[in-house]
């Protein structure tokens, strides 16, 4: 494990050089909500030349602005832009477009894991196991609660509740970028470091915002640059409530995210060859769908490439031991130290489609959209005739630059006639596809090539232990 | 399969020559197979050795007994009144301070390695769909997963069933355009589009025996939660070369109970090939209705939504797909784009917008009838009737945003929204207490309007405020921009 420490009063990004936080922030601030507490401190940003070689700051994550070529389901290569952990090159084999899993903690270090809650148990292969047999329904399990950690995708920042973000942004390109977190401002405004210059580096700082799921990306001429591959995750956690959804909001047994992309090729070669693509007349196009920056049966672990499936199952395939739920609470298991409910599952969609997150198998339960934490009571229908309120889905709308976080139950599937039921001794798996069909595809065909996963629901075993 | 879409003339032969078969193996299946009734009918010859997948102990198949009266499956001893105890967590290993390593340089990630002591060990998990790995995309779509005749586990005595076959041919919409469409079909839908209604019970044992067509097909229940081989997906069980017979069982709902019952609007498509098979057509309605439950009795000539939602009219129940066509795909043949050619399927650019259905009652079958939306009946509260209820699915790629007016395109919130994909809104904010309805709750879900996307479906109560004329519109949007590509408008008669 690599650290980077941090006494938070002794790190070396100089405050008296910090200048308040720049125009992309500049509209949330107007709508700071004033019944919203305040936030202990604001974001800042400062801007400086680039230097050469960069050494790493205690407490603080250096983000480079690399290019590169990266490989498509169909071996196709397409040029990309990213947010990487270290500067690479255009014609890089190996371009570093998208950063390791990096966990900033409320005590101020920078740390980089791809699990977390620290010193937790690793599920096998991404796959918790149970606690012991259910008794009383054969062929369902305790499941352990604060025990399992959760592997994290390529490009995700975690960040611990009273932590401070602090950045060192590289651009590493020729033309001007920037790097902003939606959502994460004052009143749920965008924060971001501003428009950082070709070869520049800006240093920009903001305290945690509340748990949740948050995009950031780099909102210039959008959605070009995010499509071309500026984007990733931020996860607030809080420390103490490192399984649950927001203190005392939903306990869950481990968590997934799912990061949804859209690639669209003719865009990408344009900006390859300099030229700046204007999203009002070159339409959009996508070509390849992704999910954790995998599609079809790489996302799906059954290439030959042995390392990359198990990273596909620790990373984004949901599997885990059936199990009683009730969503009226999900919380402590009748038995001490057992979970009653299900795993949570992030759904973040930095692309540019309005994808349709349909699971087979079990109905999953929403709890939280766009970090606002549904009620289960005073529901309403929105405006925009979207109804507000927890609730069963099988097709999630995911709109581009939102996220909705959900509990699958990984429960018996519930119309599964029970004398096949009773006879399972295998895995049982179940599609998750968009439902928003074209999404499916690869270069134009190869179904199902696109942005599809699978969860499963794993065979009985004998001996559980106890 | 075949993988290249022929030249069109040869296709138009080849079109003929299918539709000949078609009709050949249609009249011999009409002579062949007795026609389906209203009483629940024996299942086709019981399958007793279930094949390919686990047998631990199959008593299979013949069992009347309990297929008769199913029983609910599962009395779950802590569920429904969970009493939870202080939080205690097994072992919340954090380590809140890792060790600091004040590195110069950016180094490479490390997993950090907590103690493996307590974790249970085991081996890691097989991989999924049978084991098989892929040498490319190409080698995984292309690969043939279809089984001539798969065995249905555990086949059980059905209360409802169905024998679907698959055809293709020419349709004319209400706009005049004419396409290829591909659908499913039974002995009294004949060759329409959408798919025949299908419609079972809560509590029953369904069956559906698809005798493909045209290729290999499946028949996926979406939103049904079926085990894997009964799922009708492709590439997780098998893809169907000759028949194979469907078998769920939709789960019983228990008045209060958010995690109990099926009550509610699905609707079923072929999962080979999908992207291309459900725009083609394969794809239809299924409507399961809720188990009577003696708190909440049913009156004539209604029907309960779930097992304790509203009640509404029977006669004047409606079913509205919005449904779109891009022209160019469906030129295609069944296996377009597998083989690793580029065939554009990427790109839906709809050009004709259809408000597909009416009402489930009266629903008009015949060869090439095209069921289209064009009014809505509505009942005025307060009437004799039952309110009326309206069961959207969303039946394209585009999203779609439905609005209710009065005559003059005023908005007026006369629909309450009580379902979503199969399951009530419910109010659960008291654990250990029953959900009721929202409705019922005191905050019934009213709106003028809703948005959903592909595959979402929603059940709306609809409530005009007085006798008179109003208009439901629907529009599609653009799955990247939002832009409106299309509107379209049907009056609602209320009464």
């Amino acid at each position: 494990m690599t650290t980077q420490a941090g006494n938070p009063g002794s790190h070396e990004l100089k405050r008296a050089n910090l200048l308040k936080y720049g125009a992309a922030a500049g509209l949330g601030l107007a709508v700071l909500s004033p019944a919203r507490p305040a936030i202990p401190a604001q974001p800042r940003v400062a801007q400086v030349r680039a230097p050469k070689a960069v050494s790493a700051v205690p407490g603080v994550l250096d983000l480079y602005i690399n290019e590169g070529y990266l490989k498509m389901v169909d071996d196709s290569l397409v040029y990309h832009r990213g947010f990487g952990n270290s500067p690479t090159d255009l014609k890089d084999a190996n371009p570093n477009l998208a950063l390791s899993p990096v966990v900033f903690t409320a005590d101020g270090t920078v740390v980089e894991s791809r699990s977390y809650p620290f010193g937790a148990q690793l599920p096998p292969a991404g796959v918790p196991q149970p606690y012991s047999a259910d008794p009383a329904n054969p062929g369902q399990y305790y499941i352990w609660r604060n025990y399992w950690a959760s592997y994290f995708p390529k490009r995700t920042i975690i960040a611990e509740v009273g932590s401070t973000l602090r950045f060192r942004i590289h651009n590493r390109l020729a033309k001007e970028h920037s790097f902003t977190i939606h959502g994460a401002g004052a009143g749920g405004s965008d924060v971001g470091s501003g428009a950082i210059a070709p070869s520049s580096t800006v240093e920009f700082e903001l305290p945690c915002p509340p748990p949740g799921s948050y995009i950031f990306s780099d909102p210039s001429n959008a959605p070009v640059e995010r499509v071309l591959g500026l984007f990733g995750a931020l996860v607030v956690i809080h420390p103490n409530h490192q399984w649950d959804v927001a203190p005392g909001f939903a306990a869950f047994e481990r968590q997934w995210i799912w990061l949804c992309h859209d690639i669209d090729p003719v865009w990408a070669e344009m900006e390859a060859t300099g030229k700046t693509v204007n999203p009002q007349q070159t339409k959009a196009v996508p070509r390849y769908f992704t999910l954790n920056g995998r599609s079809g049966y790489e996302s799906l672990a059954i290439t030959k490439d042995a390392a990359l499936n198990l990273a596909s199952e620790e990373e984004t395939l949901i599997a885990g031991f059936p199990r009683q739920v009730d969503v009226r609470q999900f919380g402590e298991g009748t038995t001490m130290g057992t979970l009653r409910g299900g795993q949570l599952v992030r759904l973040i969609n930095p692309g540019i489609v309005q994808h349709q997150m349909h699971f087979h198998g079990n109905h999953i339960w929403l709890v939280r959209w766009n970090n606002l934490q549904l009620s289960r009571e005073d529901g309403f229908v929105d405006s925009d005739g979207h109804v507000v309120m927890q609730q069963w889905e099988d097709v999630v709308e995911l709109p581009p630059m939102h996220t909705k976080d959900c509990i699958i139950p990984m429960k018996r599937p519930p119309d599964a006639v029970d004398q096949v039921w009773k006879a399972r001794t295998t895995d049982w798996v179940y599609p998750m596809h968009c439902h928003a069909e074209p999404s499916q595809t690869a270069a134009g065909g190869m179904y199902p090539g696109g942005l599809v996963a699978h969860w499963t629901l794993k065979a009985p075993r004998s001996g559980a232990p106890s | 399969m075949s993988i290249i879409n022929p030249p069109a003339s040869r296709r138009d032969t080849e079109k003929a020559r299918r539709e000949a078969l078609e009709r050949e193996r249609r009249e011999a299946r009409r002579t062949a197979t007795p026609k389906k009734t209203a009483t629940p009918k024996p299942t086709r010859t019981p399958t007793p050795s279930p094949t390919k997948t686990q047998t631990p102990t199959p008593s299979p198949t013949k069992t009347p007994t309990q297929s008769a009266t199913p029983s609910p499956t599962k009395t779950p001893t802590q569920s429904a009144t969970p009493t939870p105890t202080p939080t205690q967590s097994a072992t919340p290993t954090q380590s809140a301070t890792p060790t600091p390593t004040q590195s110069a340089t950016p180094s490479p990630t490390k997993t950090p390695t907590p103690s493996q002591s307590a974790t249970p060990t085991t081996p890691a998990p097989p991989p999924a769909h049978g084991g098989h790995t892929f040498e490319s995309q190409v080698d995984f779509s292309s690969a043939e997963v279809d089984e001539d005749n798969p065995v249905t586990e555990f086949l059980q005595t059905a209360q409802t069933s169905y024998e679907i076959g698959v055809f293709g041919r020419e349709m004319r919409f209400d706009d005049g355009a004419t396409f290829e469409i591909w659908s499913f079909e039974t002995e009294e839908s004949e060759r329409g589009f959408p798919g025949p209604n299908l419609r079972v019970k809560e509590g029953d044992i369904f069956h559906a025996t698809v005798e493909p067509s045209m290729g290999p097909h499946t028949m996926h229940w979406h939103g049904m939660e079926p085990d894997p081989r009964n799922d009708g997906v492709g590439h997780t069980s098998f893809e169907i070369g000759g028949t194979y017979t469907y078998q769920w069982q939709p789960e019983p709902g228990r008045p209060g109970d958010p995690n109990y019952g099926a009550a509610g609007t699905y609707f079923y498509h072929c999962h080979v090939n999908t992207v291309l098979h459900a725009q083609m057509g394969m794809l239809g309605p299924l409507i399961v209705d809720p188990v009577e439950h003696p708190d909440h009795p049913v009156t004539p000539g209604a029907r309960r939504a779930f097992v304790d939602g509203p009640e509404y009219d029977i006669e004047t129940e409606a079913f509205l797909m919005t449904y779109s066509v891009d022209p160019r795909w469906h030129e295609m043949g069944h296996a377009e784009g597998l083989s690793g050619e580029d065939v554009g399927l990427n790109r839906f650019e709809p050009k004709h917008f259809y408000m597909i259905g009416g009402e489930l009652a009266s629903r008009r079958y015949g060869d090439e009838v095209v069921w289209g939306m064009t009014s809505l009946r509505a009942n005025v509260r307060g009437g004799l009737k039952k309110p009326t209820l309206l069961r959207v699915l969303n039946g394209n790629y585009m999203p779609t945003y439905i609005e209710f007016t009065d005559e003059a395109g005023n908005d007026l919130r006369m629909a309450e929204v009580i379902s979503h994909d199969g399951r009530p809104y419910r109010d659960t904010s008291h654990p250990n207490e029953p959900a009721p309805p929202c409705g019922a709750a005191g905050y019934p879900l009213t709106t003028d309007c809703l948005s959903f996307g592909a595959a979402e479906r929603y059940d709306l109560m609809l409530d005009p405020p007085a006798p008179g004329r109003y208009l439901l519109k629907a529009r599609w949007l653009d799955w990247i921009t939002s832009e409106v590509l299309a509107e379209r408008i049907v009056p609602i008669i209320a009464s």
